[in-house]
């Protein structure tokens, strides 16, 4: 029941993945998320994928609606932490130096 | 006069006095309003907000943020509010941003994903969802040749571009695997020979 750290896990690693765009991560998202942990299937997937290419700012959000099933608005909020968190630290060291 | 030579207080700015104190609520604000309206790429609308609107960064600089916003992992939505973020109030600025250019977006697919589960098997809704996937298809496909057109210098590149593909989707070996394995090969490849090849990553 309890999805929390995987889903925090999986996309943290996906995170320092997303070289050139988030695209790069598709495959590996779609191995982790489909096949290894069955948080959905590969259609709801490219679904939410399809949905979430026409929703404006960055364009990986679909990953919000993966960590909601997954584990509620708490799995939401950790999904979104672990995927911008790493990047976003990276680019604000590169800023800083 | 020691350690006065160490700190740049101001570095070589041309323009914008403008910059000088912008509050933690504009730079909110504007990156709220980017990530709620930027609709198919980003990149544009932060042109224009920042740079043409608000004058907080110049032509060079936003060319030369997003240049190390793309060399950098993450996306370039991300990695632009974060290095804004950063010039205008630093740390505090940079977390606005992010959250400002995020929260929209998120919202929407957050409220999206609950939608689609009680309704996704919907017969209307399967049907529309059909439409909705092939045009993503269509867009991942137009951001494929055009970075093809910008990144594959020859024929040789194909190679390297068929051996990921059927690496990770054939062969089910992991991309991080892969992208070492195969760019050590195109790196190799692509060495120096005879012109000098500038590489920007760094």
């Amino acid at each position: 029941m309890n999805q929390i750290p995987a889903l925090a896990c999986v996309f943290a690693y996906l995170s320092i993945l997303t070289i050139g765009g988030g695209m790069s991560a598709f495959p590996e998202l779609k191995i982790l998320t489909v096949e290894v942990h069955k948080w959905l299937t590969f259609s709801q997937l490219i679904h939410l994928y399809s949905v979430g290419q026409m929703a404006p700012g960055p364009n990986m959000m679909m990953i919000v609606g993966i960590g909601q099933w997954a584990g509620g608005l708490l799995g939401a909020f950790v999904v979104l932490v672990a995927f911008f968190g790493p990047t976003a630290l990276l680019a604000f060291i590169v800023a800083r130096g | 006069m020691s350690d006065a030579a160490l700190t740049p207080p101001v570095e070589a700015l041309p323009v914008a006095p403008v910059a000088a104190q912008v509050s933690i609520g504009q730079i909110f604000l504007e990156f709220l309003i980017i990530g709620a309206t930027s609709f198919g790429g980003v990149v544009p609308y932060l042109r224009g907000s920042l740079v043409t609107k608000r004058h907080w960064v110049d032509d060079k600089e936003f060319v030369e943020m997003l240049s190390i916003s793309q060399s950098l992992p993450g996306l370039n939505a991300t990695n632009m509010a974060i290095l804004v973020g950063e010039k205008l109030r630093d740390a505090m600025g940079s977390i606005a941003a992010i959250i400002g250019i995020c929260l929209p977006g998120a919202v929407l697919m957050y409220i999206v994903g609950i939608f689609y589960r009680m309704h996704g098997d919907h017969i209307w809704i399967t049907a529309a969802l059909k439409g909705v996937a092939a045009a993503a298809v269509g867009l991942i496909l137009s951001t494929v040749v055009s970075m093809s057109k910008k990144s594959l210098s020859g024929k040789v590149d194909f190679i390297f571009v068929a051996l990921t593909v059927i690496a990770v989707n054939r062969l089910h070996v992991g991309v991080p695997r892969t992208l070492v394995a195969v760019g050590l090969l195109a790196v190799l490849f692509h060495r120096p020979r005879k012109q000098q090849k500038e590489n920007g990553t760094q």
